[in-house]
């Protein structure tokens, strides 16, 4: 193929890629920007449970703790129990769902003081404003189907990048990086803006891009584990008999137990509840998080026998599961401080501008054409 | 600075911005600093870049 020909078909697939994906980008960009602060925005709005100040109140266990969630929920079960000690000191997300579901999709969070047992208000995460916003880049308010639309923008985006870097390199041939051809028209100034910041964030762009496409399929991926991994492991481990899966005879605490005494130094953060799409009936799936560098962020999972305590398994997820895990703090840029997180914004707001930009490219060019054809046309 | 140059600084400035973006993940303590100022490179060498053309350089 000619360089010639090629570089066409790079500047059709730019231009159109771009085009497509410019007003859901335009989107994901500014929903993407106020996410990166969710977290302190959640805060500073009263969205986050604190602990209540222990006096001379009763201390409970965390079993009574969960005991008097399902008391408060008599028409749902617990099917999850999370403890972050960084992120909420003292406090349970215990999340019940309706008695016969074994999926997430219907499920609640509720929080509750670890030590006094006492329920905590809280708002739905899901009608905070940054829980909007999270629905909205990360489903377009259209549930796992959504997740797959956001696949298909950060294709486009992905070929709009690829195709970008092509196109991009005749003319490097002639600009200098970072020459800025002020005073010959607002169509050549914006051209080398677009250039300029578009190499700036490319390898950004490229990351944020691909990470955004794996998470796209992460409801599908967990489908694939539970239907797979997962159900070869329960007809493994699975015994006959029935347990009682709103009251294990092993509660949650002693499932952490269970599974850091099979995997020292290593950190449980939550457990799924028995006969759970991501549990067998009878174990406990407790996730597991290492101690510094990439295991802080991937974790492993220990099935926990919820009748004799004992640890029947334990595992890393598949490559596939693992990509995606991955995938989320690098798509987030949550995971380096506010350093980070400023770095994260300002190459989202370098991604805003060349995408309205480069639009305005190509409506000028289109409009510039438009008139010399209607110029050149002869006079009736 | 000729063409093939610019576009292969283009390149190494993606390149080292995606090994600081990940390092921030792998390291700890001073590599995790380290690792953010990759990350940040071709902000600041944009910057740069920017303000030796004002200033009339290159």
């Amino acid at each position: 193929m000619s360089n010639r020909r090629l570089f066409r078909i790079n500047l059709w697939l730019h231009r159109w890629s771009s085009l497509v994906a410019t007003p859901f980008f335009l989107l994901l960009c500014i929903t993407g920007t106020v996410l990166i602060f969710h977290e302190e925005i959640d805060r500073a709005l009263g969205y986050v449970p604190q602990a209540s100040a222990h006096g001379s109140g009763l201390v409970r266990t965390p079993g009574d703790a969960v005991a008097a969630v399902q008391a408060a929920n008599p028409n749902r079960r617990v099917i999850l129990v999370s403890r972050d000690e960084d992120e909420h000191p003292g406090l349970l997300a215990v999340y019940v769902a309706p008695k016969n579901d074994t999926g997430f999709e219907h499920a609640k969070a509720v929080w509750v003081d670890a030590t006094t047992a006492q329920l905590l208000e809280s708002a739905d995460p899901d009608k905070t404003p940054t829980g909007i916003f999270l629905e909205l880049h990360a489903q377009w308010f259209m549930g796992p189907l959504g997740e797959v639309f956001g696949a298909l923008i950060a294709l486009l985006v992905l070929i709009s990048l690829v195709s970008g870097v092509v196109i991009y390199a005749p003319y490097v041939r002639n600009i200098a990086f970072g020459v800025l051809r002020r005073g010959a028209g607002p169509r050549l100034l914006q051209l080398d803006l677009h250039n300029f910041f578009g190499a700036v964030v490319l390898g950004w762009l490229f990351v944020v891009t691909c990470t955004g496409f794996l998470l796209g399929f992460g409801t599908i991926a967990q489908g694939v584990w539970s239907n797979t991994e997962l159900k070869a492991l329960k007809s493994r481990l699975e015994t006959p008999g029935e347990l009682d899966r709103e009251h294990p005879p092993i509660g949650f605490d002693q499932a952490f137990a269970a599974a850091v005494r099979a995997q020292p130094g290593w950190r449980p953060t939550q457990a799924v509840y028995p006969g759970t799409d991501l549990s067998t009936a009878q174990h406990y799936t407790v996730l597991l998080f290492g101690a510094k560098g990439i295991r802080e962020r991937l974790f492993r999972i220990a099935l926990v026998n919820a009748r004799t305590g004992s640890v029947d398994d334990v595992r890393d997820l598949p490559a596939y599961l693992q990509a995606i895990q991955l995938a989320q703090p690098l798509h987030f840029g949550d995971y380096g401080g506010l350093a980070l997180k400023i770095l994260w914004v300002a190459c989202s707001w370098l991604a805003l501008f060349i995408t309205g930009n480069g639009a305005w490219l190509w409506w000028n060019r289109r409009r510039r054409a438009e008139s010399e054809r209607v110029a050149a046309e002869p006079a009736t | 600075m000729n063409g093939a140059s610019n576009l292969r600084l283009t390149l190494i400035l993606a390149v080292v911005s995606v090994a600081g973006i990940i390092g921030m993940l792998l390291f700890d303590g001073i590599a995790d600093s380290f690792a953010l100022l990759l990350a940040a490179t071709p902000l600041l060498f944009a910057a740069l870049r920017l303000w030796q053309h004002r200033s009339g350089g290159d």
